[in-house]
């Protein structure tokens, strides 16, 4: 399989504090790539390294590399914001825009400058389509997007992020808002973007990343203690802490 | 004592507090509006002053208030969202941000009056605008831009951190993320606060008394060219507001009726401010609505 992210000796520091230890690891493209580990592992953290997302917390601090494709997206000649078009994400709680389902989808589009009507109801329809999310609102795209569930609403954010064209796909514990059903749907959703898209997503849920993922990246205290195949990480683990965390004895 | 006797006590004590608090309100209010409102019809809100005689209105005082309430609105809105902008979303934490704070809060809790002197200063004297509408429009903004700024940090600050997040993760810049996603969701907050601020503005007289000046010419309201010195939209007329007025008639009027036409000016005063207040609330939740599209 290509590799399409590619991450050499990643040091994260928050202030002081190192919450990424020399992190190393190649993710494959168009597969489902799974974080996990126990709660400030730093899955999160290296998820959002991926679009920079850790930008925006004073203090942070990176050594290292990132390639996502071609680019060293650490690189002083970096546009975060080409960056961030091309690696999309979702996030734990849905968050439409307050505005209309409609002007979700197309909210992205219409600021990198599509303008044109019929342009954009395509580029709506294709990722409602995409998302699973147009049957059930392709008769009132005019409504708010905070009056549909959960789940729709963090189908919606999935449809916001697909509009904008990306070629990843960051899921940052999308589904630990959502009931079981809503879950089920984003998981079944995933794995059709999977044709499409390169999937990473951070999980709580061991047996969401069990059912749904290609790879698994298994994380403790900031370092990468194992990476394989999913099927093999779960079923025959080389790491006695892996296999600690996989059975439930911690975490 | 029991806790519950505890419990009992703090609530009954709250609650004569707040009742007494109301009852000022509705005494004062009252007290105005009862005194004042016999006097107020279309003649008085729209005849001159007179000096001597009786029947003197407050037309050109009323005109003055509100167009100075606009002139002001208008320097200090951009400013105020300028500087609300930079603060909340700009602003690295350190000495800079700390300093430009602490001027802000020493810059609102400036007694008017004292405002008042500087704009006669600085905006009378040096700048030589003279006793006009745009030295008290500049004075004003002085007294309202700590508010303004205050209050479009809050609008921002009130924005959940996720619509923010959501929009810089479709790769829009941060600019464009602060006017199409965080300002409009800030609109409600900013409006409401704008309305209230201008209230304050409104019946604000000390910070006037020195720079908007004392007097107003014979104002000829057939004439709107900006420019001429008789026109009423002219900025750099001098002009008395009714805050002013009230309180000049109420200190040296010699007309008769000084008393009556103080009395109705002031109710006109309270009953224009309330009416900033309801339609600031009003507004703002029906803002709110259709800017969160909730039913």
């Amino acid at each position: 399989m290509q590799v399409l992210i590619d991450i050499k000796n990643l040091d994260l520091f928050y202030g002081e504090f190192q919450a990424l230890k020399k992190v190393s690891m190649s993710i494959p493209e168009k597969a489902i790539t799974a974080f996990i580990g126990p709660s400030g592992c730093g899955k999160s953290t290296l998820l959002r390294t991926l679009n920079r997302m850790n930008d925006m917390i004073p203090g942070t601090r990176i050594e290292g590399s990132i390639r996502v494709g071609d680019t060293d997206i650490y690189g002083s000649d970096v546009d975060v914001e080409t960056l961030r078009k091309k690696v999309g994400m979702v996030f734990q709680q849905p968050n439409p825009f307050p505005k209309s389902i409609y002007d979700n989808v197309a909210y992205g589009p219409r600021l990198h400058g599509v303008t044109k009507k019929h342009e954009l109801d395509e580029i709506v329809e294709k990722s409602l389509r995409s998302a699973a999310l147009w049957d059930e609102v392709k008769d009132h795209l005019k409504r708010s997007a905070l009056s549909i569930s959960g789940g729709q609403q963090q189908r919606l954010c999935i449809a916001r992020a697909l509009a904008v064209n990306p070629d990843v796909l960051l899921m940052d514990e999308a589904t630990s808002a959502l009931d079981p059903i809503s879950t089920l749907k984003i998981e079944e959703l995933a794995q059709e973007l999977k044709d499409r898209y390169t999937i990473v997503m951070v999980t709580h849920n061991m047996h969401q990343a069990a059912r749904v993922s290609n790879q698994t990246v298994f994380f403790l205290n900031g370092e990468v203690i194992e990476y394989a195949d999913t099927e093999k990480l779960f079923s025959n683990p080389t790491d006695q802490r892996t296999e600690d965390y996989i059975s439930g004895r911690f975490g | 004592m029991k806790p519950r006797t505890v419990d009992k006590i703090a609530t009954g004590i709250i609650m004569a507090v707040a009742g007494f608090i109301i009852l000022l309100l509705a005494g004062f209010l009252s007290y105005i509006i009862i005194r004042g409102f016999g006097h107020i019809s279309f003649d008085f809100l729209t005849s001159p002053p007179q000096t001597f005689r009786e029947g003197g209105g407050i037309g050109p005082q009323l005109f003055n208030s509100l167009f100075l309430l606009v002139l002001t609105m208008i320097i200090t809105i951009p400013l105020g969202l300028g500087a609300g902008i930079y603060m909340s979303e700009y602003a690295k934490p350190g000495r800079l941000t700390d300093f430009i704070r602490l001027t802000v809060e020493v810059l609102s809790s400036f007694p008017s009056i004292v405002v008042g002197l500087f704009g006669l200063l600085v905006f009378v004297n040096v700048f030589e605008f003279g006793f006009s509408l745009f030295s008290g429009a500049l004075a004003l903004t002085v007294f309202n831009l700590p508010l303004m700024v205050r209050i479009t940090e809050q609008g921002l600050r009130s924005v959940p951190r996720e619509q923010k997040e959501a929009s810089l993760a479709l790769g829009i810049s941060k600019w464009k993320t602060i006017t199409s996603v965080m300002l409009p969701m800030a609109v409600p907050v900013i409006l409401t606060g704008t309305i209230l601020a201008s209230g304050r503005v409104f019946g604000e007289a000390a910070a006037l008394l020195f720079t908007a000046g004392m007097s107003s010419p014979r104002l000829d309201f057939t004439n709107w060219n900006p420019l001429d010195p008789t026109s009423p939209l002219n900025p750099f007329r001098p002009a008395e507001t009714l805050a002013v007025h009230i309180w000049k008639i109420n200190s040296e009027g010699v007309a008769p009726d000084a008393r009556e036409i103080a009395a109705g000016a002031s109710a006109v005063l309270v009953m224009t401010v309330l009416s900033f207040n309801l339609i600031a609330r009003w507004l703002g939740r029906m803002v709110y609505r259709k800017f969160t599209s909730s039913r």
